[in-house]
């Protein structure tokens, strides 16, 4: 997990490098793996938000100016904003078009007088955004496994007089090599101390701000009756 | 970040229509369960959504790459 936070480029970034083999406390082991997990959360999500926005979106001038992208497929250039500040920018979403069609029983009746029935197939075209046809789902980690064997060098205890336990320890220990009956091949005469941790990634809910967009989208391909245009008298 | 269990609502009565977007792409329809009205993808909008299907499979499988580091 040290890894992790060396392998931060931002400048401001501290290297932490633990020594295991000195004391250290239980708190700080368990935590490492679970900041460092959540971090990696953070990312993967930042990574799905701007994918839906690169490539189900359009950039484009709030006012429909001239600077608007007339083309559909036209990726988003953040980049190249200029002077131009967010708040003068709205996402329109990309369509695609879908086709629909139905059969029907027409029924007629012909110059004979005679009813004739037959099946006949009306089709429409509709816009849907592209969002609503992308299999979209949250991936993140939820499950983190620490494992270690700790051998337990001191205790630290201390009276709280004004919390509801009035008296808190913690343990300090050292990070042992692993004890594991079933991994003595591999640990044997290994002087490296073990801490394995096991990440489990697993699909969550989708984000509400995600869902919110989706059944805006969603709603808007209900059917509405329009009014016909009644004839202009002449 | 990919669900199997899509669904779009039918434009004529609204029940839910699933679809599979792979599916769609190769020319398949699906049709509705209660009207049986059945949506395809039109020819001239499947770039787009090959393309964009394609950016998503692109980062998908970059998360794996950054689930196995971690
Ligand atoms: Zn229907």
């Amino acid at each position: 997990m040290a890894d992790t936070e060396q392998s931060n480029t931002n400048n401001d970034t501290k290297s932490f490098k633990p020594d295991f083999k000195s004391e250290i406390n239980i708190e700080s082991i368990i935590s490492a793996p679970l900041v460092a997990a959540s971090k990696a959360n953070v990312e993967m999500l930042k990574g799905q938000t701007r994918a839906i926005i690169d490539n189900c979106f359009t950039k484009v001038k709030r006012n429909n100016g001239p600077d608007k992208q007339s083309d559909p497929t036209a990726k988003n250039d953040t980049k190249d904003e200029g002077d131009n500040s967010d708040s003068d920018y709205i996402y329109e979403p990309i369509m695609i078009n879908l086709t629909l069609k139905r059969t029907f029983l027409h029924e007629e009746t012909n110059k004979q007088g005679e009813k004739i029935t037959e099946l006949r197939e009306s089709g429409l075209t509709f816009a849907v955004p592209v969002i609503c046809l992308m299999p979209i789902n949250s991936l993140a980690i939820d499950k983190v496994n620490v494992d270690f064997d700790m051998e337990i060098t001191s205790v630290t205890s201390w009276h709280n007089e004004k919390g509801i336990i009035t008296r808190q320890a913690q343990l300090n220990g050292k990070i042992s090599n692993s004890t594991n009956s079933n991994d003595n091949r591999h640990y044997k005469n290994k002087s490296t101390s073990s801490l394995r941790v096991n990440i489990n990634a697993g699909q969550l809910p989708l984000p509400t701000g995600v869902l919110t967009i989706l059944d805006l989208y969603v709603k808007n391909i209900q059917p509405q009756s329009i009014q016909p245009q009644k004839p202009v008298k002449p | 970040m990919f669900s199997s269990d899509q669904t779009i609502p039918c434009p004529v009565c609204n029940s839910k229509i699933p679809f599979d977007t792979k599916q769609l792409l190769m020319g398949i329809q699906f049709s509705c369960p209660n009207c049986q009205a059945s949506i395809g993808l039109s020819q001239e909008s499947k770039p787009i959504v090959e393309e964009t299907m394609q950016k998503f499979n692109e980062l998908k499988s970059d998360m794996g790459k950054q689930k196995n580091i971690n």
